[in-house]
């Protein structure tokens, strides 16, 4: 019992400290991760992440720091604006995801761009 | 061709001698048959060895670009430079499992080898624990994704290497990161072995923290390198990205950190037997977990996770493994009981305790930032984190280690008295000092005031360590030599310690103090970011056979970075970016080629990330620190017959 | 095919893995 009192006070202190950080810092700072479709119907104050594929029509602009594309998921697209330094694997075809917010022009404008890794663990198959 | 059908056997044949192995293992354990004992040693043994042949095949099948393996077309072709080809046998799913499986076997059979002086029965459960997870990797290489499978057609040439992954870093980090996460199931099966044999004493300590040790090292070294890689090939400026692929690299690591320190309360004392074993066994479904999570595809990451057939195997062997876990550490919970009182909690066995709490503290934010998108899609709509949530709940358990690094050292194994308030002077005084410095010349940020003080304070108690080694030798050269050799254990892991506040400060530099310019410049153009001034001088563009290439030369002061964009107009317009870096110790200047215009003009992404060249620095110390501390260690059986008799309590 | 293989690789380890069992006569003690 008193091995429980002399450890289990400081151990109920950590645990404590450790639940609070994770609950006020979650909070706040996490994000929708929508698709394409779910982009449309979604109201949100925040910033919110889109996951889609890049269409053919990307133009780059303004040596390469502006570039704008349509992300689709095969059911809906999207035209999205981006400002900043490309992934180097940024290519029609990729997977990507965009976090930023839907303007009022329907343009998703992306402060953030994530291209995924090309196929390290993908399966992809040699189609013959 | 004819490889497939040898490589495909060598795995059946391992498949079936892992599980020979197992089942006689467990069973002569059971019996204590001391011949059958051995007998289900060799056969892992000779399982390793059909692992290696499968392992040499690949190799031979790539090398020699053996198109008729579909394994090989998918990840190689003519054109990849030969270093590229041999590093294409990790480089896929179904090779990286193979050379999992190879790590396990070569590093396994080695702890077994000097396993029988812990006993039979130990030795024996430890060689079935080891045969099992072998067998379970062999399973899935041989029904789901083996590397050996055949094409009906053979293609005149590969898929090959997407430009972006045909980097040097390629060669190093995923064999190292791969041969760290395989190495954590040695540990766990010595530890399984002790909890099912009933010996849960010091005996199996030494053993088990050896290998703990290796696999710790691997995963520092490759999780250095993995940041290494990021922040020179990738180009974004950083070089940790809280994506779940670092962040299961990360957990199972915090918790044999805090293991490695947890085992010397056990050692010394014969205490904390539950939180080590938890810790270890901890370790290894961490891995597991990992493992799922990057293959199954499961939670959103840059990292291409397809949904693979792997990941409900890779689910299911979790579950075995959680089940198996919790029941051996239930039904052998008795023995783990510790027979001495506790000390008070300011002591040093107080600190490890509480240095346990906060690392696990660590692993649960890694934890639920990791896998909160799959329990948030599960409830309805998906979330997910960024840096910014890690940093927020994690930084402040790091600044409490930090803290903790600088006093625990000081504090007595048993009750922390005057004498130990008179040690902290120092780290007190290094605290202070730094925070007045700072201050001083205009610091004004929390965070960094916080991190820079305590790394101090960390750095000076280590020190201080070295200083009372000095003091006590009283100027005799030799004996000072002699004493840091006998105890190296000691010096090493406090040499490791200042390798860790330097990297920690490292990170605090560059993370706090960043500062970045995106700029479109003339030639004879000028940016500057942090004082740092850069002249653009113009740009060169070439045609090759597969791209072209543009690439800047920017001066500043008298060097020229030359930052490079190859544009691969056959691969849909994908570029390669070469990031220019002038590095010194106080900060790196870190430029990023966006494009060109057709006016002459280029845009740019400076960076200036200072102490970055800390974390690199800090790293290369902790692997001395520890390579230092650990050269030549006596074996075994040596070592319990020197402990003090009271420590080791046989259950 | 590959079963072919499998197998003549366990014949081939058989010796090394049964060795102890091999040279340890049935009434006597195990070594250790």
């Amino acid at each position: 019992m008193k091995v429980l009192m002399r450890w289990g006070i400081p151990a109920l202190v950590v645990v404590g400290c450790v639940g609070y950080l994770i609950y006020s810092a979650s909070g706040g700072a996490s994000e929708y991760y929508l698709t394409v479709a779910e982009l449309q119907s979604h109201a949100s104050a925040g910033d919110v992440r889109v996951a889609g594929i890049v269409e053919d029509d990307v133009q780059k602009s303004d040596g390469g720091f502006h570039v704008t594309f349509t992300e689709t998921d095969n059911t809906a697209s999207i035209p999205v604006a981006y400002t900043g330094t490309l992934p180097d694997i940024f290519r029609p075809g990729i997977t990507v995801v965009a976090e930023g917010k839907l303007g009022a022009d329907g343009v998703f404008h992306a402060t953030t761009l994530l291209a995924k890794c090309p196929s390290r663990f993908s399966t992809t198959p040699y189609t013959q | 061709m004819i490889i497939g059908y040898l490589g495909a056997g060598a795995l059946l044949a391992g498949l079936v001698m892992g599980g020979f192995s197992a089942v006689l293992s467990f069973w002569s354990g059971w019996r204590e048959n001391a011949v059958m004992v051995r007998v289900g040693r060799r056969a892992f043994y000779a399982a390793t060895a059909m692992v290696v042949v499968a392992g040499a095949l690949l190799e031979v099948a790539l090398l020699t670009h053996d198109f008729s393996l579909a394994y090989v077309t998918e990840h190689t072709d003519l054109s990849t430079p030969t270093a590229l080809v041999a590093s294409g046998f990790y480089g896929g799913q179904e090779g990286s499992l193979l050379y999992w499986a190879l790590i396990l076997g070569l590093l396994g059979s080695a702890s077994l080898v000097a396993s029988a002086s812990l006993g039979e029965r130990l030795a024996a459960y430890a060689a079935g624990v080891l045969a099992s997870i072998l067998s379970f990797f062999l399973i899935v290489l041989v029904l789901v994704a083996s590397p050996f499978d055949l094409l009906s057609i053979t293609p005149p040439d590969g898929l090959g290497l997407n430009p972006v992954l045909r980097d040097g870093g390629m060669l190093i980090h995923p064999p190292v990161v791969l041969a760290g996460f395989a190495s954590f199931a040695i540990p766990f099966s010595f530890a399984a072995a002790a909890l099912l044999a009933g010996r849960t004493d010091a005996a199996w300590i030494a053993h088990t923290r050896r290998f703990a040790l290796v696999a710790w090292s691997l995963q520092s070294a490759g999780l250095v390198l993995g940041m290494w890689w990021a922040y020179h090939v990738l180009g974004w400026g950083g070089y940790w990205g809280w994506d779940p692929v670092e962040n299961v690299a990360l957990m199972p690591w915090l918790a044999t950190t805090a293991y490695l320190h947890s085992s010397q309360v056990q050692e010394k004392r014969g205490r904390l037997r539950t939180w080590n074993f938890s810790l270890v066994i901890l370790a290894f479904l961490l891995v597991v977990f990992g493992t799922f999570i990057v293959r199954s595809g499961v939670v959103p990451s840059v990292h291409t996770f397809a949904v693979s057939a792997i990941g409900p195997w890779f689910l299911g062997f979790l579950f075995a493994c959680i089940v198996f876990s919790a029941v051996l550490l239930s039904l052998r919970s008795s023995t783990l009981v510790d027979a001495r009182a506790a000390a008070p909690i300011v002591s040093r066995e107080g600190a490890f305790v509480v240095q346990n709490l906060l690392l696990v503290g660590v692993i649960a934010v890694v934890m639920w930032g990791t896998i909160l998108p799959l329990v948030t899609g599960m409830l309805g709509a998906e979330r997910v984190v960024a840096a910014p949530y890690y940093e927020r709940a994690a930084a402040p358990i790091f600044a409490a280690i930090l803290a903790l690094m600088a006093a625990g050292p000081l504090l007595p194994w048993r009750r922390a008295g005057r004498s130990t308030i008179r040690a902290l002077r120092w780290p007190s005084a290094a605290a202070l000092v730094t925070l007045v410095v700072m201050l001083a010349v205009g610091a004004r940020s929390f965070p960094a005031l916080v991190a820079f003080s305590l790394a101090a304070a960390a750095v000076a108690t280590s020190v201080t360590i070295y200083g009372r080694a000095v003091a006590a030798s009283r100027r005799d050269w030799a004996r000072l030599a002699s004493r840091l050799v006998l105890k190296r254990r000691r010096y090493g892991a406090y040499l490791a310690h200042i390798g860790l506040v330097v990297l920690a400060a490292g990170v605090a530099g560059s993370h706090l103090w960043q500062q970045e310019k995106s700029v479109t410049l003339a030639p004879g153009g000028q940016v500057t970011v942090a004082g740092y001034t850069l002249t653009y001088t113009g740009s060169q563009e070439r045609q090759l056979s597969d791209h072209t290439e543009l690439v800047a030369a920017m001066t500043f002061g008298d060097s020229t970075l030359e930052p490079s964009r190859a544009t691969y107009a056959g691969l849909g317009g994908q570029s390669l970016t070469r990031v220019a870096i002038s590095t010194t110790p106080v900060a790196d200047v870190y430029v990023v080629l966006a494009g060109s215009n057709p006016d002459g003009s280029a845009s740019f992404q400076v960076f200036v990330n200072p102490l970055v060249t800390w974390i690199w620095a800090g790293g290369a110390i902790i692997i001395l620190g520890v390579v230092l501390g650990n050269v030549g260690e006596r074996s075994v059986a040596a070592a319990p017959a020197r402990r003090r008799a009271p420590a080791a309590v046989p259950a | 095919m590959a079963i072919i293989v499998a197998t003549l690789l366990l014949f081939a380890a058989g010796p090394f893995v049964l060795w102890p069992l091999i040279k340890t006569p049935p009434e006597e003690p195990a070594e250790t």
